[in-house]
């Protein structure tokens, strides 16, 4: 595993733990979120690869969230949390951004 | 001293509601109950003489040159300290007044040196201006005692005190009391004996004295000056600028004589400093003619070539050159930019822009990566804007005060004078920190509580004292009802309420006593205004962002939001901090922090540039870094950072640098970074251009070009230049024009241009249609993002822990007198305070090791090692060492590790474990770096100093 | 045999330790009391007898057998009969020199704690009423209505108050604050309990200079005793360091607050933001003292006595070269002559008197032609001088006035907290141009320059130091001119 792959497993497994935490039932979607929305797409697609051959060191909720991102869906814009009085219940649990 | 001409009202404003109306004079004025009579006479431009009174400082009464008659009471009381009442009919010139004011000014007289015209204040002295108001004529006394052979005090690099020439006003002393307060200055001896004696009669410069300048300020006369002024003459002329340095944001009267910078003065006016000022900005400007500064743009083609000077159309055409040949052999997304906190809005606007829309990606990251990413992402979360909740003025109206992971009387020691007056006035500090920090204990200022916790359970500690709010029935139940998401809070208050998160079962982990944590909880909830002051000691953690919601979480569990005297304030490091992430410099958001995703935005953005934006994130800075090492990442474009010292695994970013084909420097000096640049493009100084800097309480302010910039260009126009010879048009004519586009595309500044900042002095965004004078306090009636957002904070151990080979955990701040990189107060006469970095070791860890004070030590971790000199003491725990990092010398982030942020790779700065021993001398990197700096700062044609 | 021997700083000093000492080793069971106030018979012994007790003084050591076998050369016998004694009235002194300055039980018979327990029986606002129709003023020199203080500092707002008593007796010949102190502590702290409950202030400090050891000593014993009594009320002693200017009230309030003893300009008055910026109640120690009486034997019987607005008793202190130096407690109106001559004695080196300095060396002096002046605030306010603590100096005729007006700039100079010009600057001009005066350079100029420096002075001081400064020196230009060599010495008229 290069040098950059394996920074890559440790910061997944690192949201993926946070966000057990966080949101204990939800956590695969909304490390799926994250990464879809702070990632560079050469890092998405390189941690995508990695999980495709065999995911060496990846926690069980990463892999799950990769996977989703390898499917190519868009979580919906962040943005809302910017704009004034807007309520907050929305389709994806995380407001990161 | 006061500016000629810049009106002194003498005494500070009254509060009070109520009004009383009298006659001054014969006129009639009405005037806040509790103003002073001096001032309400100075209200209708009646001026009384004064010697002792200014209006920065509560009335003292000493000079006796105020006095006044009023009808129906004896005597001649002081007009500074007597307050007006209704219906009082008072005189300020009568035969009698002349007489008592003339007889005190003939003593003053009798004892002050008659060399007015070579006096340094000659033309700006209040005592020569009083002498001349009174009418002063003659001196009787003859020859007497006096104290004109009293020795001058050379001592502080940047002013003198002569004692000669000093009437003992004890301004400068109610100053350092009052405004400062640090106590460093006091009356010694009684009556005629009496003088004013820094510490216990020692020099300046050794004394407790914190060179903040406010004495200086306050002197009558010429015995505090600047040396600067009695080198060059007193200033003609001034432009209120902003300050350069920490996120505080203090504005300044930068006085000139000429084209020659005099004196940098706070500005009374100035809605940050008050008036205020620390040694950085009041004094350490001197490197903006620094003989290392680079004047002139440079190029080679291998980072072991010389540089070699070239001018500015070569050094753009052959940057642009580059950049184009790179994007053509390795993709668009081959290069990016990093935009500075140290450069204004103006300018960071115009660098991300340059990359989104001249490079066509989003690969620009800014310098807020390695300090507040997570208060951007964890305020953004719970409250709906990336952005402290106050201004610098609610800690007045504090009750009990949380710090967290900040040390302001070094790190913003300007908002800390404003601390320690609401402390002395009665409020309460709870300071959570490793080290005691100095505020902890100071003169007159003391915390109720300190928790001292170890490095790294800053989550742990929170979620206890969350606990005990939820758990003791302290929360704000109104606040919570009406305020925030009910389910979110019923589920963060289950989950706080475990006996796992109890202080008692977490006190093993963080080393704080349970009781400590209890007692601090039920102040902070129950003391009246809570506010929760924090910086890098929060974010700078793997859970940094998580820190941020569990303070996030406090205030809205205990209702302090939403009004002054409350709130969630991160103290911001750079000046412009808040600003550059206002601006888009993050991969993910354009500027007002909307996502790259967000279709309307990209819209609205390709309306007004012309070209399209990437919908997808571009590279973090440690990403590109990597990137680079990967051979995926060619280019760089660095407006004013110096990744290498700042950034944390010095190694790792050496490596990328060095891998990347044309890395461009834009800086003041040659710094660490250009050690691996093939361009160098030198920057301009904040004194030699326009625009604006935005504070950490998101106050937007001006930067006034007080002189012409000596590289020729401001940065914006260099970013200009390099946007257009890459093909991108860009044609501004001043930065007021990039500040309109940037309120056009912006709606948090939709209101702002510098129309509007000249006649308001200063505006805090958002301001817009809703709040046309921008907005002091968020979050008033309801949040930005709707309901507050409670998140649960589960504690996560960093990867980083102490054990056999590493048992002891390294954390790194700052030092007063040093800022960040140091490579501007390296270059003043601040060094003399702190001319190296320092590891500091408790007494029981130096023991165990052998370790004298001032002893060379070997800090190594597993990511690499540096030597520096150890300094014993017991302000840190056992366990723990600390050191700070403005010394490229020291090559603390040699020693700090990859770790970083769960949510935005913030770097973990703030724990590293390490081991210390004693050392011989440098190490192997120390030695290769030193000569691989030395080779490569080498100009072709300019002989090595 | 029981006998009675004081144990007051000034009786220790002309050997009453020795003359007690003697006593006991005779098997003469002695009761240390505090001085009854008249020096010339220190030390006194009293012996307990059937019909009451019988004094002999002044006494040595060597003479004890004489005392006890009554052969004493110098027998009084009942020493309240003597005229000096006879003639006052003692309303704060009554049980000085009579009981056992820490006997509780001595106290309680002698009429102790009346007071305080009526006061605590009344509802505070009806303590500050009775304060203030007793017309009791403030006895550190003042004069201010002690009432009209309490009734600011009980209107006052805040959720501490506090009492200060104010034991920092520095003028020259004044000694009645450490005899009170020495002689009857209880009944400064009674007063003080009762001031604590008339304002709301749960907390009270005696401030004392260091130079009475005595005084810090017995009040320290006596706090403790009467802890129990007096609680909730807590009290304190804190030890000045001996600059006169800590007398100041303010310097005082910043002096215990562990700050450079400076004058703080007022408003803020310290009823109002006093210590700490709580609203105190900062009285001398002989006003607190006259408390007790007040409340113990009610307003009218205090304001029933006295002259003019100045009502009740002044504890004089008769000191300098007079026959009987001491303490003399009596109702206001006695006149300076009555004091000097009748009470005083005269002169103590027989000489005829040549002038007195009343209220302490920044008094005035007077010549004997104005001995009708009436003790009075008033009165002296308008012959140009002041009462102050009532401290009355003698000197006779071979007084230099000149000197004594350089005295009285020297010692503002030594003592000048240095805060404001006047006083600061002032006083050492004062000196300077004094001595050219003394030299004879230029006397009629010098003598013009030195009245415009006491107008200076007199109107832009800060505090009493500076501004009283020229009392001393105004009167020796203006009642003993000849002294100083100037052709013209007349002052402007102000």
């Amino acid at each position: 595993m290069s040098a950059t792959t394996d920074k890559l497993v440790r910061m997944v497994n690192q949201i993926a733990t946070e966000f057990e935490g966080q949101q204990p039932g939800n956590a695969v979607a909304a490390t799926w979120d994250h990464l879809w929305h702070f990632w560079d797409p050469r890092m998405r697609d390189r941690i995508v690869t990695h999980l495709d051959t065999g995911g060496e060191g990846l926690s069980a909720t990463s892999r799950a969230a990769i996977a989703r991102l390898g499917s190519r869906a868009e979580p919906q814009s962040q943005t809302r949390a910017t704009e004034f009085g807007v309520d907050a219940d929305g389709n994806t649990e995380s407001d990161a951004g | 001293m006061a500016w000629r001409g810049e009106i002194d009202l003498g005494t500070p404003p009254a509060v009070s509601q109520a009004m009383v109306t009298l006659t001054i004079d014969g006129r009639r004025v009405t005037v806040p109950e509790g103003t002073s009579l001096m001032r309400a006479a100075a209200l209708i431009g009646t001026s009384i003489p004064k010697l002792c009174a200014t209006d920065s400082l509560e009335a003292f009464g000493s000079c006796r040159l105020c006095l006044v008659e009023i009808d129906g009471r004896a005597g001649y009381p002081a007009s500074c300290t007597t307050p007006a009442a209704q219906g009082m009919a008072v005189r300020t010139q009568t035969d009698r007044l002349k007489q008592l004011r003339k007889g005190v000014m003939e003593l003053y007289i009798s004892d002050h040196p008659l060399d007015c015209l070579t006096c340094a204040a000659n033309g700006d002295c209040e005592l020569q201006d009083q002498a001349g108001a009174v009418g002063l004529r003659a001196v009787r006394y003859g020859d007497g005692a006096n104290h004109l052979d009293q020795a001058k005090d050379s001592s502080n690099p940047y002013f003198d005190f002569d004692p000669s020439k000093c009437i003992v006003c004890s301004r400068c002393v109610r100053a350092c009391d009052e405004v400062q307060g640090t106590f460093a200055l006091t009356i010694e001896g009684m009556g005629f004996a009496s003088k004013v004696s820094p510490s216990q009669s020692e020099p300046f410069f050794s004394s407790e004295c914190v060179s903040c300048g406010a004495c200086v300020q306050a002197c009558p006369t010429a015995t505090l000056i600047e040396k600067k002024v009695a080198e060059t003459g007193t200033p003609d002329r001034f432009e209120v600028t902003t300050c350069a340095y920490c996120g505080v944001g203090c504005t300044f009267r930068a006085e000139m004589r000429g084209e020659e910078l005099v004196r940098m003065v706070p500005w009374k006016e100035g809605k940050a400093n008050r008036g205020h000022s620390c040694v950085k900005g009041r004094f350490a400007w001197g490197y903006a003619n620094h003989r290392e500064r680079i004047l002139s743009p440079m190029i080679r083609a291998s980072i072991d070539d010389p540089w070699r000077e070239v001018g500015w159309d070569e050094a753009i055409a052959h940057t642009a050159s580059e950049f184009r040949r790179i994007q053509a052999e390795h993709g668009k997304r081959a290069i990016g930019g990093i935009t500075s906190s140290r450069c204004t809005n103006e300018e960071t606007f115009l660098v991300q822009k340059l990359v989104r829309a001249g490079f066509g990606n989003n690969n620009v990251d800014t310098c807020a990566r390695v300090c507040h990413s997570p208060t951007g992402y964890g305020l953004k979360t719970a409250f709906g804007t990336s952005a402290g909740t106050q201004d610098f003025d609610s800690v007045m109206a504090a009750d009990t005060i949380i710090l967290i992971g900040a040390n302001p009387t070094d790190g913003h020691p300007v908002f800390a004078s404003r601390l320690k007056q609401r402390l002395r006035q009665g409020a309460k500090l709870i300071v959570i920190d490793p080290r005691r920090i100095d505020i902890v204990r100071s003169p007159h200022v003391e915390a109720a509580h300190h928790l001292p916790l170890r490095p790294g359970t800053n989550v742990a500690v929170l979620t206890a004292v969350a606990h005990v709010i939820v758990t003791e029935g302290l929360v704000d139940e109104d606040f919570v009802r009406d305020r925030c998401d009910r389910a979110e809070f019923d589920d963060w208050a289950a989950f706080v309420a475990d006996p796992r998160h109890s202080p008692e079962a977490t006190e093993s982990l963080t080393t704080v006593p349970a009781e400590s944590v209890r007692a601090a909880a039920r102040l902070y909830a129950k003391g009246g205004n809570g506010a929760i002051y924090y910086g890098l000691g929060v974010t700078e953690h793997s859970q940094g962002s998580t820190t941020v919601l569990a303070i996030a979480n406090l205030a809205m569990a205990t209702g302090n939001l939403g009004r002054a005297g409350v709130g969630v304030n991160p103290l911001r490091g750079q000046n412009n901090v808040q600003g550059s992430c206002d601006m888009g410099s993050f991969p993910h958001e354009l500027s007002g922090y909307r996502h790259v995703s967000d279709d309307a935005a990209r819209a609205m953005f390709r309306a007004l540039w012309g070209a399209d934006i990437d919908h997808e994130p571009g590279l973090r800075i440690p990403n590109m870094l990597g990137a680079a090492i990967d051979g995926e990442f060619k280019a760089l474009y660095i407006q004013g950072e110096d990744i290498l010292q700042s950034d944390p695994d010095t190694r790792h970013v050496a490596a990328g640098l060095a891998a990347m084909e044309c890395v461009v420097v834009q800086d003041l000096f040659l710094n660490e970074t250009a050690n691996y640049a093939h361009v160098f493009l030198p920057g301009s100084t904040f004194l030699e251009k326009n625009g604006t800097f935005t504070n950490a309480e998101r106050r937007i302010q001006r930067v006034r070009k007080v002189m012409r910039p000596l590289n020729g260009l401001e940065d914006w126009e260099i970013t200009q230049k390099l946007a257009q010879a890459i093909g991108y048009a860009m044609a501004y004519d001043h930065p007021s024009q990039i500040m309109d586009e940037i309120a056009a595309v912006t709606p948090t500044f939709a209101g702002v241009s510098y129309d509007r900042l000249d006649a308001l002095g200063s505006i805090q965004w958002p301001c817009n249609d809703a709040a046309p004078e921008g907005t002091p306090v968020m979050h008033l009636d309801g949040f930005v993002r709707g309901k507050g957002k409670f998140v649960r904070t589960e504690y996560v151990a960093t990867e980083e822990r102490a054990g056999p080979r590493f048992p002891l955990l390294l954390t790194t701040g700052r030092i007063l007198s040093q800022y960040n990189v140091g490579a501007q107060t390296r270059r003043t006469e601040n060094s003399r305070w702190h001319d190296e970095d320092r590891l500091e070791i408790h007494p029981h860890d130096a023991e165990q090791r052998g370790i004298l004070d001032g002893d060379w030590v070997k800090v190594a971790s597993r990511a690499g090692d540096t030597t520096l000199r150890a300094l014993v003491t017991d302000r840190v725990a056992p366990g723990v060492v600390y050191t700070t990092f403005h010394h490229p010398a020291t090559q603390a982030n040699v020693v700090t590790t990859d770790n970083s942020d769960w949510a935005t790779n913030c770097p973990e700065y703030k724990v590293t474990a390490v081991q210390v021993g004693r050392s011989n001398g440098p190490t192997d990197w120390q030695e290769r770096y030193d000569e691989r700096s030395r080779r490569s700062r080498r100009i072709e044609g300019v002989a090595a100093e | 045999m029981r006998a009675f021997v004081s144990r007051d700083m000034a009786s220790v000093g002309l050997g009453a330790d020795e003359v007690a000492a003697a006593l006991i080793a005779a098997g003469v069971e002695v009761v240390r009391t505090g001085s009854r106030g008249l020096f010339r018979i220190e030390p006194l012994v009293e012996i307990e007898t059937p019909d009451g007790r019988v004094g002999c003084g002044p006494v040595a050591a060597d003479e004890v057998a004489a005392v006890i076998d009554g052969t004493h050369r110098n027998r009084i016998g009942d020493v309240a009969k003597l005229p000096f004694f006879a003639s006052q009235q003692r309303f704060t002194f009554a049980r000085c020199g009579i009981v056992d300055p820490l006997s509780l039980a001595d106290y309680a018979a002698h009429g102790g704690w009346i007071g305080l327990d009526r006061a605590r029986r009344a509802p505070p606002a009806e303590v500050v009423a009775m304060v203030r129709e007793s017309g009791l003023r403030g006895r550190g020199g003042a004069g201010f209505s002690t009432g009209i203080k309490w009734q600011t500092a009980l209107d006052a707002p805040g959720d501490a108050k506090f009492i200060v008593c104010n034991a920092d007796e520095g003028d020259s010949g004044t000694f009645a604050d450490r005899m009170l102190m020495e002689g009857d502590p209880f009944c400064l702290i009674e007063g003080m309990a009762i001031a604590g409950h008339a304002v709301g202030a749960a907390r009270g400090y005696v401030y004392i200079r260091s130079e009475y050891p005595f005084a810090i000593e017995t009040m320290r014993a006596a706090i403790a005793l009467a802890a129990e009594r007096i609680a909730p009320f807590a009290l304190e002693v804190r030890v000045g360091a001996g600059a006169y200017v800590c007398g100041e009230e303010t310097a005082l309030l910043d002096s215990i607050e562990g700050k450079r003893g400076q004058v703080r300009a007022k408003p803020p008055l310290p009823a109002i933001a006093g210590l700490f910026g709580k609203p105190t109640v900062i009285n001398n120690v002989l006003t607190l003292a006259a408390v007790p009486f007040i409340l113990a034997n009610g307003a009218e019987a205090y304001a029933a006595i006295g002259f003019g607005r100045s009502r009740g008793t002044m504890p004089v202190q008769l000191a300098g070269n007079v026959r009987n130096g001491g303490l003399y407690e009596i109702g206001f109106g006695v006149t300076l002559g009555e004091l000097v001559d009748d009470v005083g004695g005269g002169t103590e080196s027989g000489r005829p008197v040549r002038a007195v300095q009343v209220g302490g060396p920044l008094g005035a002096y007077f010549p004997a032609s104005m001995f009708d002046l009436p003790f009075d605030y008033e009165a002296f306010a308008a012959a140009g001088g002041l009462i102050g603590h009532a401290g009355v100096t003698v000197f006779d005729d071979g007084v230099d006035m000149m000197r004594m007006a350089r005295f009285a700039m020297e010692f503002c100079a030594a003592e000048s907290c240095g805060k404001c010009t006047p006083c600061r600057i002032g006083s050492t001009r004062g000196v300077e141009t004094l001595d050219r005066i003394i030299a004879g350079d230029r006397p009629d100029e010098n003598v013009a320059l030195l009245r415009d420096l006491c107008d200076t002075m007199r109107h832009g001081s800060l505090c009493a130091l500076g501004g009283f400064t020229p009392f001393p020196v105004l009167s020796a230009l203006d009642h003993f001119g000849e002294d100083f060599g100037a052709a013209d010495i007349a002052g402007p008229v102000e």
